[in-house]
């Protein structure tokens, strides 16, 4: 299993035990969600949508790379795995 | 005994507290910066007070906070549909103890009802709304198919009536198990020459039961104001002295019985005071004659206040609180005739409510 850092923006802090930045582990990017919705349930309700597809407005980043079609993608010692909300998801 | 005013907004909670004599109030906040605050609520008996929070990107959750506000804890089981649902969990509208020990409701969009048994750590969806007959015609209005009132009935332990915007009232009479449309009287906010439900499309946007006569019924309708002396099987109009029919929020006076409070708002295009005169109207006599109380509210002022920005206080002579859409709050302690400002230009905002301590 490869370790790896999950960076949330700050409105989701509170759902994720008060932190932005946790450690994630699996092969996948889509096995680091599932070990971070285990731990923090709250963070599945607020990244996926009732279908269990990434939110609309939620961007997943594995690194430099937009994944959130792709949670497929495999994980690499060192990487980061970064939730982005999306600019055309605000108002106001 | 001193108040704290909980103060819901577009980006945020925040909350007001007055001293012993509500005379001086300092500002806290904001709490769950960024999140909208649709609905808050006091549960007395647990000592614990409620925050739907919602995000148009991450969906909602609840939070609760056992000291005023001073920490909170989400909930990790909030109110949520099944995986594979067709319906989406957009915002939390309305929260409210139900009558037996332990049991809390939550009203959400998309118009669905859920109950938590344990005190609020985990809810489950009320089968018996999602799978009424009509349900698969309610069709949402301007803010959303939202199930924004719920009002468990003071003396009966099995009735409670919920309230969903741009469909009408709903009144159950054996614990939330099954539902009757209850909207005789009231209009059709769009006429529809052949609907396939007659009985809905009716859009309340707030209703209060009196305590004290627990028929007596009172809505803001999008169309008008009703009354209802049946526990809802009728309703009839009560706008006598109204510069308009429209508007959002309605309170109970938490004493007098048939005192109550509207704010009148210009027409469904604009949604703000009429011709920028702002008023809070009264009745005294369940609705047969309004009164505008005004002093102390800025002039000219073209903000409104929506459905669950106006809340009353328990005091002796009890604070009446209204927020504004343009971020203000205002305070009376006597029953509107005189308002005073409280401190801060807010985020618009959503909702209020008020705690004695």
């Amino acid at each position: 299993m490869t370790s790896i850092e999950l960076r949330l923006p700050s409105m989701l802090a509170s759902a994720a035990g008060g932190s932005t930045r946790i450690r994630v582990t699996g092969e996948t990017a889509r096995q680091a969600l599932d070990d971070a919705f285990a731990r923090h349930p709250l963070l599945r309700t607020h990244l996926l949508d009732e279908e269990g597809h990434v939110r609309e407005h939620v961007h997943l980043f594995l690194n430099e790379d937009d994944i959130r079609e792709r949670l497929a993608a495999e994980l690499h010692e060192g990487d980061q795995l970064v939730v982005l909300q999306q600019m055309s998801g605000g108002r106001s | 005994m001193s108040t704290t005013l909980f103060v819901g907004t577009e980006k945020g909670l925040f909350a007001l507290d007055s001293d012993d004599r509500r005379e001086s109030w300092s500002l806290r906040g904001p709490m769950h910066k960024g999140w909208q605050v649709y609905s808050l609520r006091h549960v007395a008996r647990d000592r614990t007070f409620w925050a739907g929070l919602s995000s148009r990107v991450y969906g909602a959750h609840l939070e609760r906070s056992r000291d005023y506000g001073d920490n909170w804890e989400p909930v990790a089981g909030s109110p949520a549909f099944p995986e594979g649902s067709p319906r989406k969990l957009q915002q939390i509208w309305s929260l409210a103890p139900g009558q037996a020990e332990g049991s809390l409701l939550c009203g959400v969009a998309q118009a669905a009802l859920f109950a938590s048994g344990d005190g609020g750590q985990s809810w489950e969806l009320n089968r018996g709304l999602d799978t009424h007959p009509t349900r698969e015609d309610w069709n949402p209005g301007a803010g959303g198919l939202c199930l924004h009132t719920i009002v468990p009935d003071a003396r009966d332990p099995n009735r409670i009536y919920i309230g969903i915007s741009a469909v009408g009232i709903f009144r159950s009479d054996d614990g939330g198990a099954s539902w009757a449309i209850k909207n005789r009287g009231v209009q059709a906010t769009i006429p529809d020459e052949d609907p396939k439900y007659t009985e809905i499309n009716r859009c309340v946007h707030k209703f209060v039961q009196d305590p004290t006569e627990p028929a007596r019924l009172y809505q803001q309708n999008h169309i008008g104001v009703f009354r209802s002396t049946d526990g809802g099987d009728n309703w009839e109009r009560i706008e006598n002295g109204l510069p308009t029919h429209f508007g959002f929020p309605m309170v109970m006076h938490p004493r007098k019985p048939r005192t109550l409070f509207i704010v009148p708002q210009e027409s469904d295009q604009f949604r703000m005071f009429p011709d920028g005169q702002p008023g809070v109207y009264r009745t005294d006599d369940g609705g047969d004659r309004w009164t505008r109380t005004h002093n102390g509210l800025g002039e000219p002022s073209f903000s409104g206040v929506l459905r669950n920005s106006m809340a009353v206080d328990g005091h002796d002579q009890p604070g009446v609180y209204i927020g504004t859409t343009g971020g203000e709050v205002y305070a009376s302690y006597d029953e509107g005739e005189n308002w005073r400002r409280l401190p801060g230009l807010l985020p618009r905002i959503e909702a209020l409510a008020a705690i004695e301590r």
